[in-house]
């Protein structure tokens, strides 16, 4: 404590102004201290502890961000548990099978973009989720139901899966999905992906048939 | 044990609350480091963007804040302390707190009433209590700072400020994926534009400057009762638990209407700032009454002359009777001795407050 210290005990006024005896002040530190532990890792601990997840019955459909601008709903496969502190139905959900994950995001334009920037964007976001991510080229796709989208390989250490950008008829929403698995997995990712791009329909704005795209998207693919 | 034992074993304690202080910074801005840095690797444009946006809510806030003390402002040290007790280890600790209990509300409630509720029923408890965290820290660490609910408000809105302006740094990163990451700056900048724009009147400042309010009355109960030997026990720090509590109590249940569902943002932001801006009228109002009483007392006992008492209350007047000084000894004496009045007339008029 340096020696110009106005708080220094000590000095004219200190003991005046009734600053409490240091057992007192070490008694309040310990509490203090005591309660910001109890804060920040009682709650996580006892998060932990909880189970963390939720079997899906085979054929359940999810719906994301539900009466909202993204709002979109897809089929899930047999064997997915939805983990529950890592979902929010408005924004993300995160489903895992054994080693197997699966994430569902929802996103707003700020703009609409190309679809390179859109890949360029999903490969910007695998690089933060997934430190060390190697992402392939994309593919255009329009399913038989008529949903647009873009989907392309990208592999993690021993993993290796599949990310896909469904986007949304007015072009200012997308639907962002990770299926991730062990290399000796690879059917399950398969197996997802399909069922995804099969059953992934926006609620919001209008639902598109085969093909029924706005001219400017059309004219992309 | 002799006097000069417990002059150390003071200083001993002081010190290790401001140990224990900087250890909690430390430990909560490695928090926010490990949980945001893929951000400044990944987007860093983006992520210097969210910060540099912030700097003039710091700095105009920091300014604003201290001005509002009447008389004079707060300590400047102490305040960027408390700032910074805001900025890293309240928020640092609330990152993970609330992880855990919005993770609980998941999967005890389910994720639809998660969606809704988990950061109105998370939130206000975690981040209200680790921000009033640092207010006491500040008690403990310098304890002539606070005097009363006035001083506890500053330095409450100062804590709540630095973790308002970490916040939003945060808030403005989470929205890169919330775009796809197609365009991260300008989802930094649509972010910034509403929490800035919109929500920063009303948000972390208000609560904590209120929870603050009640350290500062525990505070000045606890002195009362020291002052007087301990004989009056209804003026003891009993006396300040129950307004302690309000205090706390109202932070949280602004907090829990910031972040419900409902009503309209402009409507919470509205309310935040009408609940606090009350509690700051009401407290400066008396405490300027009460300080105008003492200097008068004192200048009537001769103990202050007629000239320092007409600028001792004012910031402008002390500072041009200082300039009217041509030595510069001389003006360091006169400054010296204007705070040495103003420090007996902060303890006095706070003391007033809980006095008949």
């Amino acid at each position: 404590m340096a020696a110009d210290d106005p708080q220094q005990p000590g000095l004219p006024g200190y003991e005046m102004a009734g600053a409490a005896s240091p057992r007192v002040r070490i008694r309040w530190l310990v509490a203090v201290v005591t309660v910001m532990a109890l804060l920040t890792a009682g709650w996580p601990l006892l998060n932990k502890i909880v189970a963390d997840s939720r079997p899906l019955a085979a054929g359940t459909s999810l719906t994301i961000h539900p009466g909202g601008a993204v709002s979109a709903r897809m089929g899930i496969g047999r064997g997915w548990r939805m983990m529950p502190a890592e979902s929010n139905p408005r924004q993300r959900y995160l489903l895992r099978a054994g080693p197997a994950m699966l994430t569902v995001s929802a996103a707003s334009l700020p703009a609409p973009v190309s679809d390179a920037e859109l890949w360029a964007g999903m490969r910007q976001l695998l690089r933060l989720t997934h430190s060390g991510a190697r992402v392939g080229g994309m593919t255009p796709f329009i399913s038989t139901t008529g949903q647009a989208g873009i989907a392309g390989p990208f592999a993690v250490g021993a993993e290796a899966g599949t990310a896909i950008v469904f986007i949304a008829p007015a072009d200012t929403a997308t639907l962002q999905v990770v299926v991730l698995a062990p290399r000796s997995d690879a059917d399950r990712v398969q197996a997802a992906t399909r069922l995804l791009i099969r059953s992934v329909t926006f609620l919001s704005g209008p639902v598109l048939q085969g093909g029924d795209r706005l001219p400017g998207k059309v004219a992309r693919r | 044990m002799t006097t000069a034992g417990t002059m150390m074993t003071a200083a001993d304690s002081i010190r290790a609350v401001r140990a224990t202080a900087v250890l909690a910074c430390a430990f909560g801005t490695a928090v926010l480091c490990f949980g945001f840095f893929g951000f400044l690797l990944v987007f860093p444009r983006a992520a210097v963007l969210a910060v540099v946006l912030e700097l003039p809510l710091l700095l105009v806030g920091f300014v604003l804040l201290r001005l509002l003390r009447p008389i004079r402002s707060p300590d400047f040290i102490w305040s960027a302390a408390v700032l910074i007790w805001g900025a890293t280890a309240a928020a640092g600790c609330a990152l993970l707190a609330n992880q855990g209990l919005v993770g609980l509300w998941a999967k005890s409630e389910g994720v639809a009433f998660a969606s809704n509720w988990s950061a109105s029923l998370s939130a206000p408890l975690n981040e209200e209590v680790l921000k009033l965290c640092g207010v006491i820290m500040l008690v403990l660490a310098a304890p002539l700072t606070i005097n009363g609910p006035l001083d506890g408000m500053i330095y409450g809105s100062l804590a709540g400020l630095g973790f308002q302006v970490v916040e939003n740094v945060t808030y403005g990163l989470s929205s890169i994926p919330l775009s796809g990451g197609t365009n991260p700056e300008r989802a930094v900048l649509n972010s910034a534009l509403v929490r800035e724009g919109i929500t920063s009147l009303g948000s972390h400042w208000t609560m904590t400057a209120v929870a603050g309010a009640g350290v500062g009355f525990f505070v000045l109960h606890s002195r009362s009762r020291v002052a007087r030997g301990g004989e009056v026990a209804e003026q003891g720090w009993r006396g300040g638990l129950l307004p302690a509590a309000v205090c706390l109590v109202t932070a949280i249940a602004m907090h829990v209407l910031f972040d419900a569902p409902q009503p309209s943002i402009l409507v919470k932001v509205v309310v935040n700032l009408v609940v606090a801006g009350a509690i700051y009228l009401v407290l400066s109002g008396r405490f300027i009454d009460r300080a105008r009483k003492v200097v008068a007392t004192e200048e009537m006992a001769g103990l202050i002359a007629p000239a320092e008492a007409g600028c001792l209350l004012s910031r402008r007047q002390r500072w041009l009777s200082l300039r009217r000084v041509a030595s510069a000894a001389e003006r360091h004496r006169q400054l010296a001795r204007q705070r040495l009045l103003l420090d007996q007339v902060d303890r006095d008029a706070a003391l007033a407050l809980i006095r008949p």
